[in-house]
């Protein structure tokens, strides 16, 4: 008899975590040999966003991968990703994440009824302007920027004297044409397929988090499934996600060029720009919890 | 009562979002939640106030039946039309309720600067669903009592 | 599925408040697809606490306050001075206003609630008939989705990698050219209404008449400024727009604050109505999407392997039917990924397509069985909705016969990708 799972994701089907969705679906048909059917829905069409860790919990939906930044609403350690100047560069935080600590943050979401499956990954986390790049905290500094909600996020831009402001991702665009706001912080991967790069002027490679996405599912839909299906399922979830991985660069740097090709500038920071941005940096990562501390002691060494 | 209650929600919305454009604009300062509590306000607001559509009759229904029928026809009608409307109303209080159950055990609370644990907003659905179904058994009461009077109450609609 | 529309329909048909019929068949779907049942409150809860949704209880807060402290009353009677003693005036003007507030707001729903409140009253006292004066305000608000802003035009552009830019720009000339049409029928109609006419005014009178109501006149100015300086967003228009009305009403109308109370728990009331419906409406369709059913139309659409012409037209009778249960964002978001490629392939340029398929959505909002138009029209003018679907007949047909000029006259294309 087949299973069939929901798994309901927020993003386009054509963005980089829709084709590993759709990937993973094809995936697991083949390694259970069609024992087991994924019906994938993108676009946030079957449950909204904000509700899809809970629908997963409840079992209304089986599979989720929501940006690693909603699960800090059940656990604070996922703001790991966010911490500013951390990663060295978006290749390093892929390793981070496949290892140890990867596997404590999937592993710690048992506790709500819901079994980790895997991380996988979108892009860098960059200052984007509609006027001069932010290279250091003084050009940031009275400016309105638009961020998702995240605590440390929210405190870096504060600290460089910027307002953070939240917005809904649907009046982003409108609100970047019209200057309501002066700039973005978000992956390039998510600002070249939302057009905002026709306006916005810069982008600026400082590292301030990396994007990424939990996926996770329903304990006892897992449970559903016979040994042999759960290590179909698995091998699938292994497969998928490292296409992910392979694919992730490549996304950025097309992300990038598209971006480029829209008029954007895109700057990297000189060292002397970077050492400005440190003590910034240094001040958020203190008022982390003492668990997010130890994790960045390790990612740092 | 939830009538000024739904007034005053309505208004906390707006003065909210009124504030974060002023604090935004004028002194440069963005706190993120305050959307958060605006839309929990406005949903207080809707949610409150459905009961009160429920006692007042004002809710938009179809009438093409209930034209067609006689009196007695349609007070048979009304009655199941009621007691349908209070098997939903006890189910949202049923459901809230869990929902509510399942916030507290979840723990999950929104993101950003002010942290608001879901449970606390997700109780109005409880609430909601008690109300209606008060004003529900008030108006198969009346219906009982006096039912020319709940036939002729004010057509669909029509707010007083 | 079958089970969901059955609870729908019977209870609906039996007189439930449509509201409650939807929110039935929902947890008749929840049930049956054994979902855990804190999800019908889940679902309801999280779809009333979205912050794209909160302009539409403060614009009609905003109506409420205009229309409670008389400041729409001197509206009306500088309309009446200027152009009273023509018949087809007002029906022209209701739909200048109502073109004009929804592409502002870009919310169908909150323009129908707001300029309907005010501009249905006042013509049906004026001696047009109901069904004309109501099926009109239900058509003109749609226009709103299609002259920019407009929220949809930037989901599709989100979904099908296109220009956001290029979509407005492509959208606008639609725009106006609808909302010129309807005022064409509203005048002819109008003119052919027996009204009470007024006489003539004197310009002096005229002047007069637009002091008093300067007040009012400026709001559009202020929101319109306010979005454009990048001053607030479209939603945050909203909130403005209740503290200006609040201000007006104070000032220039004298009102005492005493009256704020009333005033509120009147927009309290209608906005629940309005969103109870639009939430319970959305927690249907949840069971449409879940079930796969429009992706199953589409993919059998998709199979038929059609001609240009045949696939245009097959698109727009599956969108018109998507239209009646879905709301326009979902559809976008369920069709788009697996339409792109076949765009592609039939040679139809995604931007003209987005046009067409946004003046499509207009239909979806006034054609039964969930039409939201209609509902907030019923709850804010009392008119029984079965009496506003008939009125909103002779439009969808309007928009049915714009749809198909913009299909398949020569040359629309054309001009309305590079005008
Ligand atoms: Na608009
Ligand atoms: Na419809």
């Amino acid at each position: 008899q087949e299973i069939v799972f929901k798994l309901a994701h927020e993003a386009p089907a054509t963005a980089i975590k829709g084709r590993t969705a759709d990937l993973f679906a094809e995936l697991v048909a083949k390694y259970t040999d069609g024992s087991v059917k994924i019906e994938v829905y993108p676009g946030g069409q079957l449950v909204p966003t904000v509700e899809e860790i809970r629908a997963a919990a409840r079992g209304q939906v089986d599979i989720i991968a929501p940006y690693t930044s909603y699960y800090s609403s059940i656990d604070p350690l996922w703001d790991i990703f966010y911490q500013p100047m951390l990663f060295s560069s978006p290749k390093q935080a892929m390793e981070v994440f496949s290892g140890e600590i990867g596997q404590k943050l999937l592993a710690n979401l048992e506790s709500r009824r819901l079994k980790g499956l895997a991380i996988w990954h979108d892009g860098p986390v960059y200052t984007f302007t509609t006027d001069k790049p932010a290279t250091t905290p003084d050009v940031l500094s009275g400016m309105k920027v638009r961020v998702a909600p995240s605590k440390p996020l929210e405190s870096m831009l504060s600290k460089a004297g910027a307002a953070p402001i939240s917005m809904p991702a649907t009046e982003v665009y409108l609100a970047l044409q019209q200057g309501t706001v002066d700039g973005v912080v978000t992956t390039p991967t998510y600002a070249a397929p939302a057009r905002w790069g026709e306006v916005l002027k810069t982008m600026t490679r400082a590292l301030w988090g990396v994007g990424g996405y939990g996926v996770a599912m329903n304990a006892k839909s897992f449970a559903s499934m016979s040994a042999e299906q759960q290590e179909g399922f698995l091998r699938a979830m292994k497969e998928a996600t490292e296409w992910n991985q392979a694919q992730t660069l490549e996304n950025i740097a097309k992300s990038e060029s598209m971006l480029k090709e829209s008029g954007m500038t895109i700057v990297d920071l000189t060292d002397e720009q970077k050492a400005a941005w440190m003590p910034l940096a240094e001040a958020v990562w203190a008022e982390q919890s003492d668990d997010i501390k130890a994790m960045i002691d390790t990612i740092r060494q | 009562m939830e009538e000024q209650a739904g007034g005053l929600f309505l208004f906390v919305a707006v003065a909210l979002v009124f504030a974060q454009i002023v604090l935004r604009v004028v002194f440069n300062i963005g706190i993120s939640g305050v959307y958060e509590l605006a839309t929990f306000s406005a949903t207080f607001s809707v949610l409150l106030t459905a009961s009160l559509g429920v006692k007042r009759n004002t809710h938009v229904r179809v009438d093409i039946l209930r034209n067609l029928l006689s009196r007695r026809g349609a007070l048979v009608l009304e009655t199941v039309v009621q007691v349908l409307m209070l098997t939903v109303s006890l189910a949202l209080l049923y459901s809230g309720w869990l929902l509510v159950d399942e916030s507290l055990l979840f723990g999950d609370h929104t993101t950003g600067t002010i942290e608001i644990p879901m449970w606390a907003p997700q109780l109005i659905m409880p609430i909601a669903g008690a109300l209606l179904t008060l004003r529900t058994l008030q108006r198969i009461l009346s219906l009982i009592r006096t039912p020319d009077a709940v036939l002729q109450s004010p057509t669909p609609g029509a707010v007083d | 599925m079958w089970l969901s529309l059955g609870l729908f329909a019977g209870g609906a048909l039996l007189g439930a408040p449509i509201a409650f019929a939807l929110v039935l068949a929902g947890f008749g779907y929840m049930l049956v697809a054994g979902d855990y049942p804190s999800s019908v409150s889940a679902y309801l809860f999280a779809t009333l606490n979205s912050s794209t949704l909160l302009s539409i209880p403060f614009f009609i807060l905003a109506a409420e306050i205009l229309n409670q402290s008389g400041a729409t009353r001197s509206l009306v009677k500088m309309i009446d001075a200027w152009i009273g003693h023509n018949s087809g005036g007002l029906p022209v003007v209701a739909v200048v206003a109502v073109a004009f507030f929804s592409a502002i707001c870009g919310s169908s729903a909150a323009t129908a609630a707001a300029i309907g409140s005010i501009m249905i009253p006042e013509m049906i006292e004026r001696g047009y008939g109901r069904r004309f004066s109501i099926g009109l305000i239900a058509a003109a608000g749609g226009i709103g989705i299609l002259i920019p802003p407009s929220i949809p035009l930037i989901v599709y552009g989100m979904v099908a990698e296109t220009s956001i830019a290029a979509l407005f720009s492509a959208a606008t000339l639609p725009g106006i050219a609808l909302a010129a049409i309807l005022c064409a029928i509203a005048y002819v109609v109008g003119r052919r209404t027996e009204t009470a006419r007024s006489p003539r005014r004197s310009w002096a009178e005229r002047v007069t008449a637009t002091r008093r109501s300067l007040g009012i006149l400026f709001l559009p100015v202020i929101i319109l400024g306010g979005i454009y300086s990048g001053i607030f967003t479209p939603t945050e228009s909203a909130a403005i727009a209740c503290i200006y009305a609040l201000l007006l009403a104070v000032t220039v109308h004298r009102v005492s604050l005493t009256a704020l109370p009333r005033m509120l728990t009147t927009a309290a009331a209608t906005a629940s109505m309005v969103m109870l419906i639009l939430a319970a409406a959305n927690l249907f369709s949840y069971g449409l999407t879940a079930e796969r059913v429009p992706h199953a139309v589409f993919e059998w659409l998709m199979a038929l392997e059609l001609d240009r012409w045949q696939l245009l037209l097959g698109l727009m009778l599956f969108f018109v039917l998507a239209g009646m249960f879905l709301e326009v964002i979902s559809i976008i978001l369920i069709t788009m990924p697996i339409l792109l490629p076949v765009l592609a392939a039939s040679g139809i340029d995604p931007i003209y397509f987005a046009v067409l398929l946004v003046v499509n959505m207009e239909l979806a909002v006034i054609t039964p069985p969930i039409g939201l138009n209609l509902f907030v029209i019923s709850a804010v003018s009392g008119v029984p909705v079965t009496e506003v679907i008939r009125g909103a007949v002779p439009f969808v047909a309007v928009i049915v016969v714009f749809l198909l000029a913009l299909m398949y006259l020569p040359g629309v294309e054309r001009l309305v990708l590079s005008w």
